[in-house]
Formats: C-alpha cells, structure tokens, sequence
C-alpha cells in the first residue's frame, strides 16, 4: 500500500517537473525562435539600408557625371570648336518661357 | 559540562593526528594536562586564537557586505553608468549636405561619399616601410610621413583625405599590418560646373564647414541635422553591436535652387574673361538681373577660382566683388537724382541748364565736362552726362533731397541678398555733407555703392518705381517667409519711371556715351558711367578708373538688366564705362535675351540690318 502510494507520488511529481520543464524548454525555444526572427528582420534591415546607401551614393555619382559631361561650358566649347552641328541662334526661335523638365523629374509638374 | 568538553576536545585532537601516533599522543596529553585548570572564566589559547579568527572573519564579512551594499545601493548608479560607458560609445552619423541646383534644375554643389586614409603610429612596429609603402601608392613626401609616424604616441593620424577610387585601391595591395590602418568614409564636395558661379556658390572646408557664398549663406540649410547611433563594444575595443535603441537617424540637409542661370551666367563670366583680356583691369564684375522679381540671373566676378581647386587660387580670387567691392558709382548714379527731382515736381521734363561751356565755379571749386556744353535740356544733361549740368540740378535740389533720393534708392544699406559679406556701400550722414556735397553727389562722387546695390536700384526704375530686394535663391513652395523677405518699396512713380527709361536713358543708347550698347531687334536702355579710384588712405588714385555700364531691355517691357563693373584697367588711358564696360554688358545682354526667348522687334531687326549694311557705319 505504501509502496503504491510512494509510487504514485513519485510519478506526481515527475510529472509536475517535467510539466515544469517542458514549460521552461518551451518558453525558453520560443524566445530563442523571436530573437532568431529578430536578428534576420535587423540583418534585412541593414541591408537594405546598406543597398539604399549605396543607391543613394550610385546616384548621386552618376548624377555628378552627367551633369559634368553636358555643362553649359562644355557645350559651348564644343559649338565653338564645331564638335557639334548645333549652331547657337541669332534670334528666338521660340516664344514661350524656357523650362528643363529633365532637369526636374524629381519634381511635381 | 566540562568533561563533555574535554572528551570532545580529545576525539577532536585524535582524530586529526591519525597520522602521526607520537604528535597525537603528546597533543593528548598537553590537553589532557591543560584541561583540567581551564574553566569559563579563564578562557584558553586556543580559545582566545579561534574567537580572534572569529572576529576577523565576521569584520571582514561585515565590511564585504558593507562593501557589497555600498556598491550595489548607494553607488549603483554611478557604476552603473561607468560601466556602461566603458562598453558604450555614441558614434555621430554626418549627414548629407543638400545639392545646389540653378533656376533650371542644373546641377552645380553635389556631395559624394570618399574614403580617407588614417594609421595608427603606435601600433606601427616598422613606419619607414610604412611611410615609403604609402608614400608610393599615393604620391605624396615619404619622409614627411616617416616624421609623423615615427611619433609612436600617436594613436591616429590621417594620411591622406578623400581618396580617389584607384588611390583606395592601391592602398588595398599595400596589404599592410592589421589594426594599423583604415579608412573612414567622408563626405565630398563636387562643383560640376567647375570655376562658373563660383563666388556665388563658395565652397566647403575639408571639415565640411561652408566657407563663403550660398554654401555659407545657408549653411544651416544645406548641412542637415548630424545623427547618433550607440555601439556596444568589447575590452579590446572591437565593435559587437550596435544598440538600435536610442538611434538618432541623420537628416540630409536639404537641396537649394539659386535663381543663376547657368547659361546667362556663362555668358557673364565669359565677357568678364574677355574683358580682363583685352583692358587687363585689376578686378571686374557682372550681374544680371530680372528688373520685375529681383532674381539675379547671373553675378560673376573676375579674378575666380575653382570651388574644386581651392588650393591653387590666388589671394585676390576669394573676394566676391559684386556685393564686397565698394565704388563711387559716377554717372550711372544721376538718373535716380533727376527721376527723384522730377517726382518731388523739382525738377520738369523740359529745363534747360546752362553748361557753361565745360567750366563752372561752384563756391571755391571749378567744375568741367568732358565736351564743353552749352544749354542742355534734362534728358540731354543725362545723355550727354553733363557734370555741371547736373551740379545744377544738385542746387536746385540741395543736401536735403538728394540724402532723401539716396535714401531712397537703397544706398547706404546692404539689399538683404542671402549672401554673406555683403557691404552696406557708403552715405554719409547729411550733417556731415556741405556744400561741396552738392556738386559731387549728382555726379556720383562722395557715395559708394557695391554693384548690386546699383542695380537694383536701376531695377527700381526699370520696373515702374518698386525697390525689390534682389534674391539669388528661389523661395521654396512651403516658404512661409518668401513673401516678407521680397518686401518691396516705392520709389519713384510709375509715369516717372517710364519716363526715365524710355527717353533720357534710351537716348543714352541711340545717341549719347552707350552707342556701343546697342543691340539689334531690341529697344535698349542704360547709362554709362566713369569714376575715379577711391585710395584707401582716403582721397583719389590718380590715373585709376572705375568703369561701369548699366543696361537694359527691351524698353517697352524690361525684362533684364545687366550691370559691368571694370576695376582699374591697365590699358587704354581714361577708360570711359562707354568704352570699356559697354560692349561687354551689351554682349550679355544680347545673349542672353535670345536665350531667355525675349522676342525682338522684327522692324528693329530689319533697321538693324540695314544698318550694319553701312547707312550709319
């Protein structure tokens, strides 16, 4: 009888702690799981940061090259060297208000 | 009791000296000897012994845990915060300083990002090799370097700044010591346009500090807002990670459109090199301007310098003289003294002035033109720029009206331009003037003026009377402030104005000193003007001329105004404004209204041609 109920007991209880562990290994793998998820959201994160660094510097290289290549002094130079078959006018040819919308795509028309 | 002791004391001394029957039996003994005389009054050695160790331990116990309470109560805080200081450092993040662009969207300040070489001397076990390596790879003095490694107390130094792709490069190849050397990004700042607009524009330090011009100007603008982000760090001082926490992202500054042109401003700075060719002057100066908004479409400046090469320009070359350079205006200075004197009702559209034949004695002094004049009706005293005619003109409108039409033109204060280092020019108090006052002021003598001051102030006339206050960036759309700071005021009235423009400063054009200025299909209007060098130590420069040429078109409808400021030219002799100035300002002026589309007057155009077909040349 004793024996019975030592038994019994005994298995309560290691049913109790492995209720208790398996409770702790499963809080402690389903923080481990958020904080991997954490880490590849901050890794993504910083990549793309990274690549919009990049972007940002690509663009504004580029932007600085093309700029560079079509000055007005450069152009000029060229007209008057006759690199170009562009002749500067005498006159207007037109009337209306001189805009560069290439210039300005960034921009709201 | 005592026994129970004794018998404890004596399992205790055996038990331990089982190794040594001998000790053990005599360590018994000694007790068994001493015991019987110890009792509870008379504490023993032994006794004595352990509660000395006792109260040792429990002192020492007792200060550990006040220690510990110390530590972990009152001085938490402030180890907590030096630890974390010691793991922590707050890295700032530079931000990006916004683009310059022209009224067009033309590119003309960029940033880019470039890598700067730095070594760590103290870390370096060889700096000859060192030196020379570097020294090879990026063309500069190894034994300079050599010097400066060789502090090994040093823990940084730069190598080299803002390296260039291949630089970066063969310093890579190097394949230098580890934890010797790095490189740190830096921002760069590119002008495109290279020496065009470069007063203007400034430049910025290789710290990044805006040094001049816009760049200076809006300085709080362009350079962003700086941001800040922690890092956790090991004992060795290595980087683990970044604490995201309390992250202050940069803020880029922000982009800023002057209202240049960049091609009107080509055409300035090439007449203005043109000039220093063929006049060889110390300095000159252009600006064009849109008489109706104040826009100024172009300022440019000879001696220059590349905002890229800022190394290699000359000490003369950094002084924007269109705001910074003060002059006595001369001739281009009378109209606004007659336009005045005409609104006050002074002055009337048909006087005649007596010239006196070239020579005229006002009080102790002898006045002279350049031609000798006889009667000259109000328009001819401007066209033909007659001095005593407008000494004339200066005793009819005495001291008080002609400090009150100065005033009003905006002499003798800076037009507020968002440019620094602009000069205010020179008026003098009215109670300093006197009656040699009278005579010099309408010829434009006693004042100085900046260029800009000038022309504004002919744009005043030029747009019906409205004093603008001329502006080299454009507003932005959510500007609130855009609309205070283009305050206007009214000068002169618009019948006046008109008047001025399209008569005596038109004729200047088609008959008088500015014949040189004329421009073919298009109505031009301006007024010429001479001045003698002011000497620093006060007084004149003998044989050292100002010549200046303010112009504009077309007269029905201004559209722009162009001023040309030539400082001292070294050739020539007198060098009139007609002369000197003119032909550059009319060659801008030309230019540049063909490329703003400003349509010319076809019947102007064909007189034009017939014109150059001979009929008057």
């Amino acid at each position: 009888m004793n024996l019975e109920f030592l038994f019994a007991g005994v298995v309560v209880v290691f049913f109790r702690f492995g209720a208790a562990l398996a409770l702790v290994v499963a809080i402690a793998l389903a923080g481990t799981a958020l904080e991997t998820q954490n880490l590849a959201l901050k890794r993504s994160l910083s990549q793309q940061q990274y690549r919009l660094e990049v972007l940002v510097e690509t663009q504004a290289g580029l932007k600085l090259e093309a700029q560079r290549l079509g000055t007005p002094a450069k152009l000029f130079e060229a007209m008057q060297r006759g690199d170009t078959a562009l002749q500067r006018p005498t006159k207007p040819q037109r009337s209306d208000e001189r805009r560069a919308p290439l210039l300005n795509w960034n921009k709201d028309p | 009791m005592a026994d129970a002791e004794s018998k404890r004391s004596k399992i205790t001394i055996t038990s331990k000296s089982k190794k040594s029957h001998k000790l053990a039996a005599c360590a018994t003994d000694q007790i068994l000897v001493s015991h019987p005389q110890s009792n509870a009054e008379q504490p023993t050695p032994i006794h004595n012994r352990a509660r000395f160790v006792v109260t040792l331990l429990g002192i020492g116990w007792t200060l550990l845990a006040m220690r510990l309470v110390q530590l972990q109560w009152w001085q938490q805080d402030r180890f907590a915060d030096r630890a974390e200081r010691q793991r922590e450092y707050a890295e700032e993040i530079v931000s990006r300083p916004g683009d310059i662009v022209d009224r067009q969207g033309r590119l003309v300040a960029t940033t880019l990002t470039m890598r700067s070489l730095y070594v760590v001397p103290s870390r370096i076990s060889k700096p000859w090799v060192v030196a020379q390596s570097l020294a090879g790879a990026l063309g500069i003095d190894a034994d300079s370097l050599f010097e400066k490694i060789g502090e090994r107390d040093r823990h940084f130094l730069w190598v080299k700044r803002r390296l260039t792709g291949d630089e970066v490069e063969k310093v890579k190849q190097l394949d230098l010591p580890k934890g010797t050397w790095g490189f740190r990004d830096e921002y760069r700042r590119e002008y495109p346009q290279g020496v065009v607009a470069a007063h203007v524009l400034g430049l910025r330090d290789i710290d990044g500090v805006g040094r001049g011009g816009i760049e200076e100007g809006l300085d709080h603008l362009l350079r962003g807002e700086n941001g800040k982000r922690r890092l956790a760090r090991d004992s060795r001082g290595r980087v683990i990670e970044i604490l995201d926490d309390a992250e202050q992202p940069p803020r880029a500054g922000e982009s800023v459109q002057l209202s240049l042109d960049l091609v009107v401003q080509l055409f300035a700075e090439q007449e203005l090199d043109a000039v220093m060719k063929e006049w060889k002057p110390e300095s000159c100066s252009a600006i064009a301007l849109d008489p109706k908004t104040g826009d100024v479409l172009a300022m440019a400046t000879r001696p220059a310098f590349d905002p890229n090469r800022p190394d290699l320009a000359s000490a003369d070359a950094w002084k924007n003289r269109a705001i910074a350079d003060i002059y006595e205006p001369g001739s281009t200075f009378k109209p606004f003294l007659v336009s005045y004197g005409l609104d006050q009702g002074v002055l009337h559209k048909d006087d005649v002035f007596n010239c006196e034949h070239g020579q005229y004695r006002m009080g102790r002094r002898l006045l002279h033109d350049h031609h000798p004049y006889g009667s000259l009706n109000l328009t001819d005293v401007l066209v033909k720029s007659s001095n005593i005619g407008m000494a004339k003109i200066g005793e009819r409108l005495t001291n008080e009206r002609l400090f009150e039409a100065a005033t009003l033109f905006g002499f003798g204060r800076k037009t507020g331009i968002e440019l620094p280092g602009e000069l205010p020019g020179i008026l003098r108090p009215l109670k300093e003037w006197t009656s040699y006052s009278t005579g010099s002021i309408p010829m434009g003598h006693e004042i100085a003026t900046t260029p800009l001051q000038l022309i504004a102030a002919h744009a005043a006339l030029a747009n019906g009377g409205l004093l603008l206050r001329p502006r080299i960036v454009l507003p932005r759309a959510d500007d609130s402030t855009a609309a205070v700071r283009s305050i206007t005021e009214e000068t002169v009235s618009p019948e006046t104005a008109r008047w001025l423009v399209s008569g005596p400063m038109q004729e200047v054009i088609t008959r008088g000193t500015g014949k040189r200025a004329r421009v073919p299909g298009y109505n031009v209007f301006g007024k010429t003007g001479t001045a003698q060098c002011l000497s620093p130590s006060g007084g004149y420069v003998h044989g050292k001329y100002i010549s200046s040429f303010v112009c504009g078109a077309p007269v029905e409808d201004p559209q722009l105004l162009v001023l040309v400021v030539v400082n001292q030219s070294s050739v020539g002799g007198e060098t009139f404004g007609g002369k000197v100035a003119a032909p550059a300002a009319a060659s801008i002026l030309k230019q540049s209204l063909v490329y703003l589309r400003i349509s010319p007057d076809e019947h102007l155009l064909k007189a034009a041609a017939n014109w150059k077909d001979g009929e008057l040349e």
